[in-house]
């Protein structure tokens, strides 16, 4: 504890103290959560909504189960497990900042979700849940802005219940060298340019590009989980490695 | 980007949207209410799992919990559908692969098949009442005039094969043939019935 005035952590491809990387990471997303959604369309031409559904159809979700959807943002994995779990079941909605909980919470809301879905204001280094407590974890698109990820993962290893299952979609390595080009030319030009053009916001959306490629690829990704204790680690890539969805058992 | 996921998400939204256009929608649910539908086609193999809950249909390629009913058909089984007795001969012919409720699947059914839909309000979101009402209105009468044409045009075919160039029969025609023939039938018997007991004596 005596030197972390001098320990450091990546902020994209700067380096900051360890203390400071969250409240920076939360200052871009209290900047881009009002415009967040149409922002992924945008960025994505779409594809987001895709690499959401097969992650739902990766989780094995049932009927009266718990889930706990971390980093849940603006909802959209929530709004389905929300309809899939129905009255029996239940689906907390957890996200260290309080202005995407409050966007996610509007728009679930007006999406007529409103009886089994929870909202937590949570950091997932140190989730406020008691042990074994959900069937499902997910984390989309959340896990490269948490500070300490060794961290969060045993965490989320601890609420999970035994036989449940945790999903990590996060961007990842392109596995092609012509598109991780292409890729890389679209992240660092055009999008701080369509951040700056539709959100007034270039800085955000070139920490988003530059926290992408900061984030531990595939197989460094899968080992973290085994060493934080999950079992039948296996990951699927999509669209070409851009983004990666990972699976991991607790028994 | 596996294909399937896209194959249900468009299922999704297109069943989704044409649920929203029929008003009535929310009350006919309501008894699908939590249940869940397993639809395999034939030609495509990947079971479809249709999720009922109060806003939307959910479409899934993966579901491990329990199916309140699960279907199995190929696309052309669709069409013979429609003709309701044919419903068990179909599933003799192993033709329809039912499991499970098969209220549930009949609810379904009559959920997307009795689609209530209002199209000239709809289209008048767009053009304004009176076009939208003349459109509608133009598009009835051109249909009913092309069904009126067709059973016209059927009926002149028949007319020109069977009157003018006689290439076929009438009803009349053939009723009074068979008759003759049946008739002849019956001469040739007594005949055959008289030379025989002409022979005996």
């Amino acid at each position: 504890m005596s030197n972390t005035d001098n320990e450091t952590t990546h902020f994209g491809y700067e380096q900051v103290k360890v203390e400071e990387k969250a409240t920076k990471v939360a200052d871009v997303f209290h900047s881009v959560a009002a415009k967040y959604d149409i922002m992924n369309d945008l960025m994505s031409f779409g594809v987001h909504r895709l690499w959401k559904r097969f992650a739902i159809d990766c989780s094995g979700i049932r009927p009266g189960q718990k889930v706990l959807d971390l980093a849940g943002g603006t909802g959209d994995l929530t709004a389905k497990f929300s309809r899939v779990v129905g009255d029996k079941g239940q689906v907390v909605l957890a996200d260290i900042n309080d202005s995407m909980l409050k966007v996610g919470r509007d728009k679930l809301r007006d999406l007529g979700v409103v009886s089994n879905v929870d909202y937590v204001q949570a950091n997932a280094e140190a989730l406020p849940f008691p042990d074994n407590t959900f069937d499902l974890i997910t984390i989309a698109f959340g896990l490269r802005n948490v500070t300490d990820k060794d961290k969060a993962l045993r965490s989320m290893y601890r609420v999970l219940k035994p036989g449940g299952r945790l999903l990590v979609l996060e961007f990842s390595k392109p596995s092609n060298e012509l598109l991780s080009k292409a890729y890389d030319m679209y992240s660092f030009n055009l999008l701080p340019t369509m951040g700056k053009v539709i959100a007034n916001d270039s800085e955000s959306y070139k920490y988003l590009a530059e926290s992408i490629r900061m984030h531990p690829d595939q197989a460094t990704l899968q080992g973290m989980m085994d060493s934080a204790g999950f079992e039948q680690t296996q990951f699927y890539n999509l669209t070409g490695g851009i983004v990666a969805l990972h699976r991991g058992y607790k028994f | 980007m596996p294909f399937p996921t896209l194959i249900s998400a468009v299922v999704e939204t297109a069943l989704n949207h044409l649920l929203t256009l029929d008003r009535t929608h929310h009350l006919r649910m309501q008894p699908l209410l939590g249940k869940t539908i397993a639809v395999t086609l034939a030609e495509y193999k990947q079971p479809l799992y249709f999720h009922f809950s109060s806003t939307k249909i959910d479409v899934l390629n993966r579901y491990e919990g329990k199916c309140d009913v699960e279907l199995g058909l190929a696309l052309n089984t669709l069409a013979a559908l429609k003709n309701t007795p044919n419903i068990s001969e179909l599933i003799k012919q192993d033709q329809l692969v039912i499991q499970g409720d098969i209220k549930v699947l009949q609810q379904f059914a009559d959920l997307v098949t009795e689609l209530d839909i209002d199209w000239a309000e709809l289209l008048s979101h767009y053009t304004g009442d009176l076009v939208a009402h003349r459109a509608t209105l133009g598009v009835k009468k051109t249909l009913s005039g092309l069904h009126h044409k067709s059973l016209e045009s059927k009926q002149q075919l028949a007319e020109y094969l069977s009157q003018e160039k006689r290439l076929v029969l009438g009803q009349l025609e053939f009723v009074h043939f068979s008759d003759q023939v049946s008739e002849l039938e019956q001469r040739t018997e007594r005949l055959l019935q008289l030379t025989n007991s002409l022979g005996t004596h």
